[in-house]
């Protein structure tokens, strides 16, 4: 398969209160269509920034991404994003938050209603569409974010460490509902970057797993994860899941030493 | 999956649904007492030890009131003109020129000295001028308060926009909204807990403003009424004036938190 996302010598730097910081140097990286890719690696190593490159909200300093063949230069809601932090606008309900997205999408209206309607009983929050969002749980927050960034059902996915927020059991539920949801209306798979620090996390979701280096970032090595869709949860605690969470383990820390 | 859903809807029930409402809460009770009490003292004490002539006694009160009501209610109407109107006109351009601030670098430029150049200036310092512009008539009064309220929305607006989470506004981005767009859908809604709070302090000084400019130079207004008492030494009726003043500034500023209230009923109150 051709990448879809392709990622060319990208390079960024901030202006600090303590001078410049390099956050990612020459990174290279390309994501075919339908592809599921974790970005694992040290904090602090530029891998949220990469995501927001990719997404058009923050600017390379050098390089190029390009996605479906066209140079990214500003957001698309062909690539929506999930963010760590709570996202879900407080002052709207349920389905306008849900909705949000499809006012800009030029569908009539009563085909946005139905489209949030599915989506809110797809992502299990039947009965909370005229809620605002204070009076649900951060799990049903990040379900609400998670189906805003569905509703224009964009080819590419952007997530900055979702589930980062979350309690283990709660998770893990997520991450079977993001496996299920991660297909376009026409039954492609869509292409997803998901950006997080806890790799059984990034070996269960993917098909394959980027590791970076620390600050300045770049692309260490990229590892493909074996395993066959669509998987229980309980392939945690197989042997060969566990030999390759202690590969990128082994990965992350002999790195973290040398630096 | 139903199990789940079962736990987060019992969980998102919120404690406030399932309180009942009831006529008056114990607080409440204790805030009437203090009142009554704070009464009592006053009417014992200006039975006593004060002569009324410096602090009048509640029965005297009450009686100007009878005595002065045809003039009472026509002061208190060209009052709540000058205050109402005064603080709309204010605080309307103080949040569009806020907004407009933001939205645009040359507004910015353009409008940020003249601010900080008046907002140092107590509005109350150029009644004199006023006056002599304007005369003694509404249209001074209202300029005056519509300066005070324009200086304290425009600086709010300002503060509150710049405190609006970068996160709702990458999230807007993202799913396709244009600038026009995250200004309506994203920042005037996120900056309107902070606005409702710039709007009670605009009503307090709008009051302050229009009784300073009524005791300078005018001929109705509470404030005249209180500055003629002052003269002919009627303590009685500065009471009353006061008195009124208080309670509707009082009312006032009960109606913008009610609006408030309902207009920021998505935001989490800790109470």
């Amino acid at each position: 398969m051709s990448a879809y996302i392709s990622i060319a010598d990208v390079t960024k730097s901030f202006a600090g209160t303590a001078g410049r910081i390099d956050a990612l140097q020459n990174v290279n990286l390309d994501v075919p269509a339908g592809e599921f890719l974790c970005l694992v690696g040290p904090s602090g190593c530029g891998k949220s920034t990469l995501v927001f490159i990719i997404a058009g909200l923050v600017k390379a300093s050098g390089g190029e991404v390009r996605v479906g063949g066209k140079p990214v230069v500003e957001p698309d809601p062909d690539r929506t994003m999930v963010f760590q932090g709570d996202a879900v606008f407080p002052w709207m309900t349920v389905a306008q938050n849900i909705g949000y997205g499809l006012r800009y999408s030029g569908v009539s209206k009563t085909e946005q209603d139905q489209t949030v309607k599915q989506l809110i009983d797809l992502v299990g929050l039947t009965g909370f569409a005229e809620a605002f969002p204070k009076e649900l749980s951060g799990g049903m927050k990040k379900r609400v974010d998670l189906a805003r960034a569905y509703a224009t059902n964009p080819t590419v996915l952007l997530m900055d460490e979702p589930f980062g927020a979350l309690d283990a059991i709660t998770k893990e539920k997520m991450q079977v509902d993001l496996m299920r949801l991660s297909v376009t209306d026409t039954g492609q798979r869509r292409t997803i970057v998901f950006v997080t620090h806890d790799l059984e996390e990034a070996i269960f979701l993917a098909d394959r797993v980027a590791v970076m280096t620390p600050r300045p970032g770049a692309i260490q090595v990229v590892l493909d994860v074996p395993f066959p869709r669509p998987r229980e949860a309980s392939i945690r605690l197989s042997t060969e899941f566990q030999a390759l969470r202690g590969q990128i383990r082994e990965l992350l820390v002999t790195e973290e030493e040398e630096s | 999956m139903k199990q789940d859903k079962l736990t987060n809807s019992a969980d998102a029930i919120s404690e406030d649904a399932t309180k009942k409402r009831r006529w008056i809460t114990g607080e409440g009770a204790v805030s009437i007492i203090t009142v009554l009490i704070l009464v009592a003292l006053w009417t014992a004490l200006t039975d006593s030890y004060i002569d009324d002539l410096y602090f009048p006694s509640p029965m005297d009160t009450i009686q100007v009131v009878g005595r002065m009501e045809g003039v009472l209610v026509g002061y208190f109407l060209a009052t709540m003109y000058r205050v109402v109107v005064g603080m709309l006109i204010g605080a309307v351009l103080g949040v569009v020129c806020g907004v407009a601030m933001s939205w645009n670098k040359w507004i910015n430029s353009v409008l940020d000295p003249l601010i900080e150049g008046l907002r140092p200036i107590p509005a109350v310092a150029l009644i004199p001028f006023f006056i002599l512009w304007f005369g003694i008539g509404d249209t001074g009064k209202l300029i005056l308060t519509a300066i005070g309220g324009f200086t304290v929305m425009v600086v709010t607006t300002l503060e509150a926009i710049k405190h609006v989470s970068p996160i709702y506004i990458m999230a807007a981005r993202t799913l396709g909204a244009s600038r026009l767009e995250i200004y309506r859908t994203i920042i005037l809604p996120a900056i309107t807990p902070t606005l409702i709070g710039g709007v009670r302090v605009t009503v307090a000084l709008s009051f302050a403003l229009v009784i300073a400019s009524e005791f300078m130079g005018a001929q109705s207004g509470l404030g005249y009424m209180i500055m003629l008492a002052r003269r002919t030494l009627q303590t009685d009726a500065i009471l009353v004036g006061v008195i009124i003043i208080g309670i509707t500034s009082w009312i006032v500023d009960r109606c913008v938190r009610i609006v408030g209230n309902y207009l920021t009923r998505w935001a989490p109150r800790s109470e």
